[in-house]
C-alpha cells in the first residue's frame, strides 16, 4: 500500500518537472522503447541535470541490490541446475557493478545512498524492496527439492520490481546517463523474468 | 533552488494524489507454475500480448470477477479463448506457484474451473509468507481445463487474477500444443550445460557462451570472462564482468 504513496510522488514529481520531450506521461503507460542493439551506447552526458525521480530511481536500485546478492550468491552455491547456476552468478557480479555505478551517481549529487527512511513513504509491509530477511531465509531454509523453485519465484518477484522502478524513471527521469541505465535495467530484467519463467515452468 | 519549491508542493500533492488512487498501477503477483496465461505471454511461448509483457504481476481488478483480467479495462488479451494458449500437462493434483511482488495482507486464495469453487485457502487476514504454493485436487476432472485463481486482498476492494491452461490426465491426454515461438530456454536435463558458443562472431543476445569466447561488438572484440547466456542490457562494453576488451 505505501508504495502507492511512491508512486504517487512519481506522479507529482513528474508534474512538478518538465518531462522530456517524446517521453509519455504517467506510470500506467509503459513507455515503448527499442532495447539496445547493434551499437554501444552514446557517451553519457555527465553535465546533465536531474530531478527528484533520477534520484529515487537510483535509491530504491541501491536499496534492491544487497538483499539480491544474498539469494543471488546462496543459489549460486547450492542450485544443481547449471542454467540457473549460471544465471544467478552472472546477475550477482552484473549487479555488483551496477551498485558501484549508482552509488557513485548518488554520491556524486551528494544524495545518500538509500531512499528517504520517511516512515509515510513505505514503512511497514508491502514497502520496498519487495525483497529482505524473510525471502534470503525462505531461501535458506527451502529443502533441497524445492530450492530452484524458491529461489526463481522470489527472484522473479524483485526483478520484476526492479522493472516497476526502471519504468518509473524513464516515464520522468530527466538525466541521460540514468534514462541509459533505467533502459538497460529494464531490458536485462525484462530478459532474465522471460528466462526464469522457462527454468520454473521447465 | 527549484528543488526547494517542489518539495513542500510534492507533500501536499502526495496527499491529495495518493488519497485519489483507487486502483493503483503498482504491481503485487501472478502464478508462476504451471504458467498462468500472463506467464506465458511474459515468457515469450505466446505473441502478441500487448503490456502484459511487462507486467504480468499487474492482474488486479475489484473482486468477484470470473474473467481471466478481472474484468478490468485492461489485458483482455487474457479472456481470448481463441489464443493458442500452451497447456501444461498435469495429475489430478496441482502444485500452484505464485510470485509475489508486494506481500499484502490477504483474505483469500481461491481456485474455479468454469464456475465451481474447486478450492479456497484462507489467510485470515495474515500477509502471506515469502512463498506461495497451494496445492489443489482438480475433483478428478480430466481433459483440457482452464483455471481462473484470485488473491483477494484483506484490505481493499481489489484482487489478483490469474487463468492456468491445464491438460489433466496421464496417458491418453492430448500433448501441450507446441507454443506459437519456441521458447528460449526449453526444459533440459539438470545436469547437461547449455551447449556453448565458441565464440568468434558478433555478440548476439540468447546465444550461451563460456568462459574464454570471443565476440565483436560495436567493432571491438571481447572475451567472455564468465558463462552466460547472453541478453539484451549484458552488451559487452556494459558488463565489464562478463566481458574483457581485447
Amino acid at each position: 500500500m505505501k508504495r502507492f504513496v511512491l508512486l504517487a510522488v512519481a506522479l507529482v514529481t513528474l508534474a512538478a518537472c518538465d518531462a522530456p520531450p517524446g517521453v509519455t506521461a504517467g506510470p500506467s503507460i509503459a513507455p515503448s522503447f527499442a532495447p539496445p542493439s547493434g551499437s554501444p551506447p552514446p557517451p553519457l552526458d555527465e553535465s546533465g541535470g536531474y530531478n527528484d525521480t533520477d534520484v529515487m530511481f537510483l535509491q530504491m536500485m541501491a536499496a534492491q541490490y544487497g538483499p539480491a546478492a544474498e539469494l543471488l550468491k546462496l543459489a549460486a552455491g547450492r542450485t544443481q541446475n547449471t542454467k540457473v547456476r549460471d544465471l544467478a552468478s552472472a546477475m550477482d557480479v552484473t549487479q555488483a557493478d551496477e551498485l558501484t555505478a549508482v552509488q557513485g551517481w548518488l554520491r556524486g549529487w551528494a544524495k545518500p545512498l538509500t531512499p528517504a527512511a520517511d516512515p509515510n513513504l513505505h514503512a511497514g509491509h508491502g514497502g520496498l524492496p519487495a525483497t529482505g530477511p524473510d525471502e534470503v531465509k525462505a531461501l535458506r531454509d527451502a529443502p533441497a527439492a524445492e530450492f530452484d523453485k524458491v529461489f526463481l519465484n522470489l527472484l522473479l518477484g524483485h526483478q520484476h520490481q526492479a522493472i516497476e522502478y526502471a519504468r518509473m524513471e524513464l516515464t520522468s527521469g530527466v538525466n541521460p546517463k540514468i534514462l541509459e541505465f533505467a533502459t538497460r535495467v529494464d531490458s536485462s530484467r525484462t530478459a532474465q523474468v522471460t528466462m526464469m519463467l522457462g527454468m520454473v515452468s521447465g | 533552488m527549484r528543488k526547494r519549491i517542489v518539495l513542500p508542493v510534492l507533500s501536499i500533492f502526495t496527499i491529495l494524489v495518493s488519497g485519489m488512487i483507487a486502483t493503483p498501477a503498482s504491481a503485487h503477483g501472478y502464478i508462476s507454475s504451471p504458467p498462468s496465461r500472463q506467464a506465458n505471454c511474459a515468457q515469450g511461448r505466446v505473441a502478441n500480448c500487448g503490456d502484459i509483457v511487462w507486467e504480468p504481476q499487474s492482474v488486479e481488478a475489484p473482486k468477484g470477477s470470473m474473467q481471466c483480467n478481472g474484468g478490468g479495462s485492461r489485458f483482455a488479451v487474457l479472456n481470448d479463448n481463441s489464443k493458442n494458449w500452451p497447456a501444461a500437462s498435469v495429475g489430478n493434483n496441482v502444485t500452484f506457484n505464485w510470485v509475489l511482488t508486494a506481500r499484502h495482507r490477504t483474505s483469500t486464495w481461491e481456485y474455479f474451473v468454469g464456475s465451481t469453487r474447486i478450492a479456497v485457502v484462507n489467510d485470515n487476514g495474515a500477509q502471506p509468507g515469502a512463498t506461495v504454493s497451494h496445492n489443489v485436487s482438480l475433483g478428478g476432472r480430466t481433459g483440457r481445463i482452464l483455471v481462473l485463481a484470485r488473491w483477494n486482498i484483506y484490505d481493499t476492494a481489489m484482487a489478483f487474477y490469474s487463468c492456468v491452461d491445464l491438460q489433466v490426465g496421464g496417458g491418453g491426454g492430448n500433448p501441450t500444443p507446441p507454443p506459437s515461438s519456441p521458447s528460449p530456454n526449453p526444459p533440459n536435463p539438470p545436469q547437461s550445460p547449455p551447449p556453448t558458443n565458441p565464440g568468434g562472431g558478433t555478440w548476439a543476445a540468447g546465444t550461451a557462451y563460456g568462459v574464454g569466447a570471443t565476440v565483436t561488438y560495436g567493432g571491438l572484440s571481447y572475451r567472455c570472462l564468465q558463462a552466460h547466456t547472453a541478453l539484451a542490457g549484458w552488451e559487452p562494453p556494459n558488463v565489464p564482468a562478463l566481458w574483457q576488451r581485447i
